[in-house]
């Protein structure tokens, strides 16, 4: 594989929800990095902190509740994390910007969709109307939403174009990073296929790095060059797909491919993970998945295992994996 | 092999400003004593409507439906009521299927206590029994709903669904809104508890790997329409309509080495407010002739057990 | 064990308002008027129509503790034997379009259909006309007196309360836990009692609440105007409204009426707002 350059270095990054009941470890120390034209999956199930980790890169998380207790995310260079509100308004949508699960509620219902584009435009480039308004449809174009659309309504449009829109929008101003909530949970599987062939042919074509964040370790397999599985907060398992798919060494990655039904075997019987995910406002001593695991021994409840290399590039938290 | 249940052309129309909404669209159908069948569809094909139509929670616009060989398409209020007892509904939305201002218990007794067989003694120790068939701690006897998790959720749902011991079940989308992990664990438990209880199910999923492991058969819909029906081996290893075909190939595969055949279909799902006449699926169809366009296909069985509504297959 | 689970809930539903801090003091307050009433004999040292010549237009001081009115009367008392009248207007004159508004608005929304669209419309009506308007013409028609007017700014207030209570029942309606009832027998009484309003309860009770206050201030105007209670009976509304001429010169005359109907409606509003949450099972920390 050729050298690529460095684009976003997370490091150690801690979030966490100030709630009534207690403090929420929603990000408890994670750190990954991605080069420039990379695709990037992170997958866990509701409530490990996916999407904090995505609004933190945003800058979007509401402080309170949420509260950045520690840890850096450079991008290109600077710290996001340092940034001011106003440089980070300039940071989002140029360099990088955000498309969410639901196309529905992403979209102004009340302004064309062609205007909703231009505005994107206008606020980070210095351009006339009719040239931000030339870019927008060309922008349209790209993501397969014909010129002459460019005056209706969202509503006028359904879900799978709207999400195409949601996606010109994000890519208008060619961002060095897209990150992906979901962007296909809330769409049926054929036009789930054509949208995630659209994003990446745009990242191939701008050469965007892309954060997939995603449930469907199917979607992962088709799109991702590596791969965080994340659990209650914490990395358990990173690496190239390969290493992955192919040596699954977690036992929390290993319980979520003997979930999930497979197309084209037959299985007798689905390997649950027995029990759910402990509740994140208990901090826990030893390892965040050891009240679940099948291979637990006494020192996982009482040690947290460090994140710690399995292979070339392939991180596992666990005592007991290899 | 007894059919448990059946429709025969079921339809319902939906008025709507725009038009008149097919939403079922001349549905036929059978389910065997102690079968699951699954159907499987996008959003908007009607298979929710299906299901509603098939408990009777919906009145049908046209065509009869069958349960336990005896025609209940027009039955009175008290037929009706003592057929409730014997079909039941597992919904969706954890969240929204169980009322949020009654504990564990009073939701799962609920059915119990409206059909008033059992004192009050006996409901509990049902209440009980029921949560340990479905994996629920008795310690959550007294919690509500909001402190439970999705998957606890839906075992509350599935407990109370089974607190009359119906032979029929409906499941519409039970797993769609859990997580992986989580889902498995149900999937597990409802063909268990058909195994243990010998329920009929009738699975409704937009996800084709869930209905395959739990559905002994399936029907494919496509906007109020069944366009292919078998059994679950035949239709993965033998699809025939070209919209199944489609549908099997878009399913993003959890496994590396898998090569996907691209089949690609065009746009999106077409308006089912007054349809236009010939094949739903004809406008996406990447084999579609000008016949398809003008002559509805009637679904046809092209080999023992498999049906087809497809021009293709003449 | 029946009888222990229930207890529990009351209990719960008691752990969950006791947080709430002011809807305690609301309570206090309220359980302090329902004692003066009680004991307004022994409470009150004048009698409401006593008038001393020498005292009138008094201000407040330790012998008259609110001072008196144009006519010599020890404010104090009057206030003391009219918070039955207050109290009785704000809560019965609510709670009957609380119970006319629930009962027409969860059969409107939880049917729908053509008598949906005919009560609506009536409602809609109704609604044109101010609330002070309708129980003016509903007092005029039934005859003065302080329990046909109650009557009366009930039905007043009752439009808005069904208005309020079907788009809450339209709310829950939908809801997927309908159908499994509806699956399960359950008669639709039961689905409207146990299911809908235990779910819609919060704007309701937001309702109930405010018309309290409303239902105070419209019977006073309505003393006021002769409709309601008859002078001299020492309702606060009235004493407030009579007060008005001498505003700049006797403070006491108006303040102390306004504010002890402020600090009512305020009371209530604040036990609403308890109740709203400790009804709600998710309160629960």
């Amino acid at each position: 594989m050729q050298e690529r350059e460095r684009l976003l270095e997370i490091e150690d990054l801690k979030v966490e929800y100030i709630t009534d009941s207690g403090v929420v470890h929603a990000v408890n120390g994670v750190s990954f990095g991605l080069d420039h034209g990379e695709i990037i999956g992170i997958v866990g199930e509701t409530g490990a902190g996916k999407t904090t980790i995505a609004l933190s890169i945003m800058r979007l998380l509401q402080t309170p509740p949420a509260r950045m207790a520690g840890g850096s995310i450079r991008l290109g260079g600077t710290d996001i994390l340092k940034e001011s509100k106003k440089n980070m308004r300039q940071i989002r949508g140029k360099k990088v910007s955000m498309i969410f699960q639901d196309p529905m509620t992403a979209l102004n219902p009340l302004e064309t969709v062609g205007a909703q584009v231009e505005e994107v435009i206008l606020i980070h480039e210095k351009l006339s109307r009719v040239d931000a308004r030339k870019k927008a449809v060309e922008i349209l174009e790209m993501v397969g939403i014909k010129g002459e659309r460019f005056q209706d309504y969202p509503s006028q449009f359904s879900g799978g174009m709207k999400q195409r829109i949601v996606i010109a929008i994000a890519l208008a101003c060619r961002p060095e990073l897209l990150i992906a909530d979901e962007p296909t949970t809330a769409l049926d599987v054929t036009i789930q296929n054509q949208v995630l062939a659209l994003i990446r042919n745009l990242k191939n074509e701008l050469n965007t790095s892309v954060i997939l964040i995603t449930h469907d370790l199917g979607i992962v397999a088709e799109m991702c060059e590596k791969v965080a599985v994340i659990y209650a907060g914490e990395i358990v398992e990173f690496g190239e797909i390969a290493q992955i798919y192919d040596h699954t060494l977690h036992p929390y990655t290993r319980g979520l491919f003997g979930s999930i039904p497979n197309i084209n075997a037959t299985a007798d019987r689905l390997q649950p993970i027995p029990g759910s995910m402990h509740d994140p406002r208990i901090e826990k001593k030893g390892c965040v998945f050891a009240d679940r695991c099948a291979i637990r021994q006494e020192c996982c409840e009482k040690e947290k295992p460090e994140l710690s290399a399995a292979g070339e590039g392939h991180y596992v938290r666990c005592f007991f994996a290899s | 092999m007894n059919s448990k249940v059946e429709t025969r052309d079921l339809k319902k129309y939906f008025q709507t400003p725009t038009g008149t909404l097919h939403a079922v669209d001349g549905v036929s159908l059978k389910i065997g004593e102690r079968q699951t069948l699954g159907v499987v569809g996008e959003s908007g094909c009607g298979k929710s409507t299906l299901g509603r139509l098939i408990i009777k929670l919906l009145g049908n616009t046209d065509g009869s439906l069958f349960f336990d060989g005896k025609d209940i398409t027009n039955i009175d209020k008290k037929e009706l009521r003592e057929l409730r007892w014997k079909m039941q509904m597992i919904f969706q939305d954890p969240y929204s299927s169980v009322n949020p201002r009654m504990t564990v218990s009073q939701i799962i007794a609920e059915p119990l206590k409206i059909q008033n067989k059992l004192t009050g003694s006996e409901r509990e120790e049902r209440v009980e029994e029921l949560m340990k068939t479905v994996g629920l701690d008795s310690r959550y006897r007294m919690t509500y709903p909001h402190e439970l998790d999705g998957g606890r959720r839906q075992r509350i749902s599935i407990a109370r669904a089974l607190a009359l011991n119906p032979s029929f079940i409906v499941c519409d989308e039970p797993v769609s809104a859990l997580d992986v992990s989580i889902q498995a664990q149900i999937l597990n438990l409802l063909k268990d508890l058909q195994d243990q209880f010998g329920m009929t199910f009738l699975f409704i999923s937009h996800n084709l790997a869930v209905v395959k492991y739990i559905s002994h058969s399936i029907m494919v819909m496509y906007l109020g329409v069944s366009v292919e029906q078998c059994q679950t081996e035949e239709l993965f290893g033998n699809p025939l309509h070209p919209y199944t075909r489609a549908l099997l190939s878009a399913v993003p595969v959890a496994d590396i080495h898998h090569q996907k055949k691209e089949i690609a279909i065009k746009g999106e799902l077409t308006s089912p407010i007054n349809p236009p006449p010939g094949c739903r699926f004809a406008p996406r169809c990447p084999c579609s002739s000008e016949r398809c366009f003008q002559e509805t296909p009637k679904q046809k069985e092209v080999k023992k057990g498999h049906l087809v509504a497809c021009h293709l297959y003449e | 064990m029946g009888r222990n689970r229930k207890n529990s809930q009351l209990y719960e539903f008691w752990k969950r308002f006791r947080r709430n801090k002011l809807a305690i003091a609301g309570i206090l307050f309220i359980l302090l008027l329902i004692f003066v009433i009680l004991f307004q004999g022994v409470i009150a040292r004048e009698g409401i129509n006593d008038q001393k010549y020498d005292d009138m237009l008094a201000a407040p001081s330790m012998k008259y503790l609110f001072g008196t009115d144009q006519y010599g009367r020890d404010i104090f008392s009057r206030m003391v034997y009219g918070t039955k009248y207050t109290i009785s207007m704000g809560l019965i004159a609510a709670s009957i379009s609380a119970v006319i508004g629930i009962f027409l608005g969860s059969v409107t929304g939880y049917y729908g259909g053509k008598m949906d669209n005919f009560i609506m419309r009536a409602v809609d009506i109704f609604m044109t006309l101010p609330n002070i308007l309708l129980a003016l013409v509903m007092t005029a028609s039934f005859g003065p007196g302080f329990f046909n007017t109650m009557i009366a700014v009930g039905i007043a207030g009752s439009p808005a309360m069904t208005r309020v209570t079907r788009a809450a029942v339209m709310g829950v309606r939908n809801q997927e836990f309908i159908e499994a009832a509806i699956s399960n027998n359950a008669s639709d009484m039961r689905i409207i009692w146990r299911y809908v309003l235990p779910n819609a309860i919060a704007p309701i009770i937001v309702q109930y609440t405010m018309f309290v206050a409303q239902a105070i201030l419209i019977g006073s105007s309505l003393s006021f105007l002769g409709l309601g209670l008859q002078p001299p009976a020492p309702e606060w509304g009235s004493m407030l409204s009579a007060g008005k001429a001498y505003m700049r010169e006797c403070w006491w005359l108006t303040a102390i009426p306004g504010v002890f109907i402020m600090l009512v409606v305020l009371a209530i509003n604040m036990i609403g707002d308890g109740l709203r949450d400790a009804l709600d099972p998710k309160q629960k920390r």
